[in-house]
């Protein structure tokens, strides 16, 4: 490697790390689920990037192929302390939760809507944290990441229809348990209309 | 333009509020949703379950100042090492040399092994998080129930008036999980560590109690280790020894 070409490749690596850390690093925390982890997590990405700089083709796509080795790295984490299963291929009906359509909460005090909001939001992290890990990657990717979804099927090396049904399957289970919790606490402002079921039945 | 059934619509309605669909998709789907009550719930709760994962995005902590350091330090180091391969060799010695003597510093300085300082290292980066436990919750029955869910064993979360339980979360220490309670106690902060495991032989203590609470000092932190009904506990923080040894009586006479 020759002086010059090394320079460039140091820049142009800071260059997307400072772009691209903060994203790689609230993915990391939130896999991790534990600052030390997350910050190993990312240190890794980051050196086996810079490793593997020669294999960037597109500079466009940087963010994506950082994801993948993010993806890498995180995988290869879960296969040494087997702490989470590997990827499990889920039956695209069996892992789809039934259609849950419960009725939106209506607090108006703003501090009940924000212990409410908070409770929501341990639950859906609790949710996300149950997923398998193929579609746990997609929505932690889309939400933590900024991933766009022709850059998580970049990331996650599957074809853009994947992408679409796994966060779709994600999604439906967030739905699904939030429905739960919902009903389990008893803060269901109103049940679901006949006029809607009727509206339902009529589209 | 086909209008849209429900079983159609409703599986784009993630991909139509992330604006990822095609134009003519996203209309159909816009039409679907003016005359479907339901999907238009759906659609509601969809943004409800995304206002949620935002929150959950803005609520995680930006990256510490030593990990942009790390990673920048990456290529700094390659690009030194590419350019000058003999003093790739002499830094390497050189850190060897002052890794070790660093050891030697810490080691006599304040008589701690790396053992020990895991969990102080895990202390002090816990209580400076914004968010440091997963559950607050002043009642100690309520983090046991949290704990005993989620540990392979019985942990139990010791309390009194004198140190206020604040909450708990789960960690990993040496790869195994461990209970971390953190306490307020005159104003200080400790944290209390529940491993399946005893710790108290691990060095770095420098006295030990007649009660068998190991104490010892580590980076100007207290830290004590003693074991009760099968678990062993550490306490780490700036309180005084006689705090510390007080907490370990507190929690085996509390501990049935």
């Amino acid at each position: 490697m020759s002086w010059s070409s090394s320079n460039e490749r140091a820049r142009d690596y800071t260059e997307l790390i400072e772009r691209c850390l903060e994203p790689l690093h609230r993915t990391a925390f939130r896999l991790t689920g534990n600052a030390t982890e997350a910050e190993d997590l990312v240190q890794e990405t980051c050196v086996r990037a810079y490793r593997a700089w020669a294999q960037l083709r597109e500079p466009a796509g940087a963010q994506a192929w950082l994801f993948r080795i993010l993806r890498s790295a995180w995988l290869d984490h879960l296969r040494k302390t087997a702490r989470r299963p590997q990827l499990v291929a889920v039956d695209a009906e069996a892992a789809q939760p039934a259609a849950v359509v419960p009725p939106l909460l209506d607090v108006t005090d703003a501090d009940d809507r924000r212990a409410l909001e908070q409770a929501f939001d341990e639950e859906v992290l609790a949710a996300m944290n149950e997923l398998p890990e193929d579609e746990r990657l997609a929505l932690m990717f889309q939400v933590f990441g900024g991933l766009s979804y022709r850059e998580i099927s970049e990331a996650l090396d599957c074809p853009l229809g994947t992408v679409m049904s796994r966060l779709h399957r994600a999604k439906a289970w967030l739905r699904s348990r939030l429905a739960d919790y919902a009903a389990r606490e008893r803060i269901i402002s109103q049940p679901p209309s006949q006029q809607e079921d009727e509206g339902h039945a009529q589209a | 333009m086909r209008k849209l059934e429900c079983e159609e619509a409703e599986p784009l309605l993630d991909a139509f509020q992330d604006n990822e669909l095609d134009g003519v998709t996203s209309l159909a789907v816009q039409e679907h949703l003016d005359g479907c009550a339901c999907c238009r719930r759906l659609h509601q709760w969809n943004a409800e379950s995304r206002a949620s994962l935002q929150r959950l995005r803005e609520a995680t902590p930006p990256a510490s100042g030593g990990l942009r350091r790390r990673v920048r330090s990456i290529a700094e180091g390659k690009r030194r090492i590419v350019w000058f391969p003999f003093r790739r060799r002499v830094l390497a010695a050189a850190a060897a040399i002052a890794l070790l003597l660093g050891i030697a510093g810490v080691v006599v300085r304040v008589g701690a092994s790396p053992d020990v300082m895991l969990f102080v290292t895990d202390h002090l980066r816990s209580v400076a998080r914004p968010e440091p436990v997963d559950l607050r919750t002043s009642e100690p029955r309520e983090a046991e129930r949290w704990l005993q869910a989620r540990l392979p064993f019985a942990a139990r979360v010791p309390g009194s008036p004198a140190f206020r339980l604040l909450g708990v979360r789960l960690c990993k220490v040496r790869g195994e999980p461990v209970g971390f309670l953190l306490y307020e106690h005159e104003g200080r902060m400790l944290t209390c560590y529940v491993s399946e495991r005893s710790q108290t032989s691990l060095r770095g203590f420098d006295a030990t109690t007649a009660g068998r609470v190991k104490l010892g000092q580590c980076e100007g932190k207290n830290v004590a280790a003693w074991d009760a009904d099968h678990a062993g506990y550490m306490l780490v923080g700036d309180a005084p020894r006689e705090s510390l040894v007080a907490f370990a009586n507190l929690t085996r006479s509390t501990i049935p």
